[in-house]
């Protein structure tokens, strides 16, 4: 269903619906480049000619290599595939760091290596984020995986002085990030001992459907997924141009909002944000503690009011069980109920902030007296 | 149109000067399933039958899948017209045996001839031994042996005023009466696993039923209201148009979480269900309430409180589940193809304000002057008036 003025969407973690603009966009490309650009004849090469400048976008943004730039269905399969094609070329006995808070798409790959793989929690401390001072004791790792920004409560790895820390102590590894939540709207990270990172489409703005995986010498690994051997043998499967132009298009006009904006400014009190003074945040994502109400409740007074807000994960919405992150950050199966999760784009104006502060804050105060 | 089904009732045979009423229902529901899936078919009753041509043979499992939901069909055959004549039936005959025989094993079978055309020269059981002769003649007498009680195959004729119709297999169908002629009634619709199985087995037994809804959208989200369409969807392949009334409940379970004792709000939901229920049941000409409710399932579902509830309307509860076991309820969802639907999570509104202990014994007194706290009468037409009412189907 279309989305009115009047309804306020704060729930661009779970996904950034298209605006009009990058809708049209799209229609145009439908109609102008949809055809299969490994075939030779002018409107397939002429396809394959944008899907490589849109490569060449995101390489020369990124500061990467093009060739290593792979485009995938989204971020599960980009993270799939980054655990997929690092593990299968290291055959012998093998050490993973892995962050226990990291989303599914990352975490279950992992937890699903066979047996030949020592799969060790990265420590962290009581607000979610990396233990610095109990890396050293651990054996070092062949493979790290974790997150840039995390998708529940919005804290940031410090995934630069993790590659400092790899520097100064002289690991060989290869260094995964899931840079989903991350990706066009916090300063990018330096990418230089990373192997491999990976983001998705529809968290910026475009279509469901296209991610990426950016695969440091990607020629090294062997793919996933087998067929007719597009984007250099990594991953089969007919591209689409039209997707992967407008996934360059709202990643590029996040960039530049991004660049043009004041930071978000949440500062409702009541109920207030979970956030914690020794964490770096991504200012796109509040985690709020509601209790004593419970934040489905909540979550529904908003829909009433043409609100839309996320819980603690919205992959986890459906399920009733306690996300690893909220555990990992010391919340009770009680208090992870009584949270909502706010998540906005660049495109987010102050005016829906006001709004959607003034009414989450009134429905949280008559909500209360059902929980009391 | 030489594929023709016979389509076999049983119940209705028993209803004297009216069956010609369950007839012409059965007919029309078997006419309007069809209408929306085939386009060219013809359908026409005779004694005691229904017969159904179609001129497309590709239809057969539209058509099978189709006869299998209707109620009032006990059971329904695939056969052919053929020529009147002895030697066409001994061919025909011949040609179903071997369809269905694997030409090895030994097999039980029998012919059954019925024949309503009484000038034919033969009687019934003459034309039986001619054609089982032939085909014992045909695939030898050492692997064919007639079993009149229990065949393994059974080749049956009709012989009618329009012709013969020979056939191999028969189907069995739903049993039960045609949909419509008992009358309407309104089901109380939650999205679990009991109130659909309970629609289903009032249809089954001549009902149409409509659909009421009781939603707490501001608590619980419209995932609940989702299933409830969802699930009155399913439940049309059994019947033509329904129309399902969904009730906002919230200010209701406020109400009454506000005003009564938190132990009884269960039971007060279900006393406010009713009421409107029966309202919305007496504005449309219906003739009584259905449930799903189940003794002992719940607290609200012991022998006290379904008595507390139901003391409130004046009109007939059908509760065709009461004395099922869960797993007879299951098993009956999926057959009917509701369980899958039923099983997603999304909760009730009677989990509202769940209080820790809920009265499993209800006083109707106190009942009372909980209710004495509340503008029952207001509040519930504040309800009907904002309802929204979908048909489905």
């Amino acid at each position: 269903m279309p989305l009115s003025q009047a309804n306020i969407y704060l729930d661009h973690a779970a996904t950034s619906p298209m605006t009009g603009d990058l809708i049209d966009r799209y229609i145009d490309y439908l109609k102008e480049y949809s055809y299969n650009s490994n075939t030779v004849y002018e409107p397939g090469l002429k396809a394959k000619q944008q899907l490589e400048k849109v490569r060449q976008n995101f390489a020369s943004q990124l500061n990467v290599n093009k060739n290593d730039l792979i485009f995938t269905s989204g971020g599960t399969e980009s993270n799939n595939m980054a655990i997929h094609c690092i593990t299968q070329t290291l055959k012998s006995d093998k050490v993973i760091w892995y962050s226990k808070t990291a989303h599914p798409s990352l975490l279950n790959p992992i937890l699903n290596l066979d047996d030949r793989w020592e799969k060790i929690p990265l420590p962290i401390n009581k607000t979610g984020t990396l233990d610095f001072d109990s890396l050293k004791g651990l054996k070092p790792p062949d493979v790290i995986a974790l997150e840039w920004v995390n998708s529940e409560t919005g804290f940031i790895q410090n995934v630069s002085k993790l590659q400092d820390f790899i520097a100064e102590n002289n690991i060989n590894c290869h260094l995964i990030v899931d840079g989903v939540q991350g990706m066009s709207k916090c300063d990018m990270i330096n990418l230089n001992k990373v192997t491999a990172f990976t983001f998705s489409g529809h968290k910026c703005g475009s279509p469901v459907g296209i991610g990426c995986t950016i695969l440091k010498n990607s020629q090294r690994y062997s793919a996933m997924l087998h067929g007719g051997g597009q984007e250099n043998g990594l991953r089969s499967g007919t591209n689409s141009v039209p997707l992967a132009m407008i996934f360059w298009d709202a990643f590029n006009k996040n960039q530049q909002t991004l660049a043009n904006n004041e930071e978000v400014n949440w500062s409702l009190s009541k109920p207030s944000a979970i956030r914690h003074d020794a964490n770096e945040y991504s200012p796109y994502i509040y985690i709020l503690d509601t209790s004593p109400v419970e934040g489905e409740v909540l979550l529904h007074h908003l829909e009433e009011k043409g609100i839309f807000i996320g819980l603690g994960s919205a992959c986890s919405a459906s399920k009733k069980k306690i996300s690893n992150t909220h555990k990992a950050i010391g919340l009770t199966e009680k208090q992870s109920r009584c949270t909502i999760r706010i998540s906005f784009t660049p495109f987010t104006s102050h005016e829906e902030i006001e709004k959607a502060q003034q009414a989450i804050s009134e429905e949280w105060e008559s909500l209360n007296r059902f929980f009391s | 149109m030489n594929t023709v089904y016979i389509i076999r009732y049983n119940e209705i045979g028993l209803k004297g000067k009216n069956r010609y009423v369950f007839e012409d229902q059965l007919v029309n529901n078997i006419k309007n399933a069809l209408k929306k899936k085939i386009e060219d078919f013809k359908i026409k009753k005779i004694r005691g039958r229904i017969l159904l041509s179609i001129s497309n043979p590709s239809d057969e499992n539209t058509i099978n899948k189709t006869l299998q939901l209707i109620a009032g069909v006990h059971s329904f055959s695939k056969g052919e017209k053929v020529e009147e004549n002895i030697d066409v039936w001994k061919e025909k005959c011949s040609e179903l045996f071997q369809a269905e025989w694997d030409g090895k094993s030994i097999v039980q079978f029998r012919v059954t001839c019925i024949r309503s055309k009484k000038n034919f020269p033969s009687d019934s059981t003459q034309i039986n031994t001619i054609l089982g002769a032939e085909l014992v003649t045909r695939f030898g007498a050492d692997k064919l042996k007639v079993n009149l009680k229990n065949p393994q195959i059974n080749i049956g004729l009709e012989i009618n005023n329009d012709g013969s119709i020979i056939y191999s297999n028969s189907q069995i169908g739903l049993g039960g009466l045609p949909v419509g002629t008992a009358g309407k009634v309104l089901c109380l619709l939650s999205g679990g696993l009991d109130s659909p199985v309970a629609a289903f087995n009032m249809m089954r037994r001549g009902c149409a039923v409509h659909y009421i809804f009781f939603e707490n959208r501001t608590f619980l989200g419209r995932a609940a209201y989702d299933k409830v369409v969802r699930l009155a969807e399913i439940l049309s392949q059994f019947q033509s148009k329904a129309k399902l009334h969904i009730i906002p409940f919230s200010d209701i379970q406020v109400a009454i979480r506000d005003n009564c004792d938190q132990k009884n709000r269960v039971v007060l939901y279900r006393r406010f269900m009713y009421r409107i229920a029966e309202k919305i049941m007496n504005q449309h000409d219906m003739l009584g309430l259905v449930t799903g409710e189940n003794l002992g399932q719940v607290a609200s579902q012991t022998l006290e409180n379904i008595k507390a509830v139901n003391i409130v309307v004046d009109s007939v509860v059908y509760r065709p589940l009461i004395s099922l076991d869960k797993q007879q309820i299951v098993d009956s969802s999926k057959k009917i193809e509701t369980y899958e639907t039923s099983i997603e999570e999304a909760p009730d509104c009677c989990s509202v304000f769940m209080p820790k202990r809920p009265a499993t014994r209800a006083s109707i007194d106190k009942l009372l002057e909980d209710e004495k706290k509340i503008d029952v009468e207001e509040m519930e037409q504040h309800a009907i008036d904002t309802m929204e009412v979908l048909t489905i189907g």
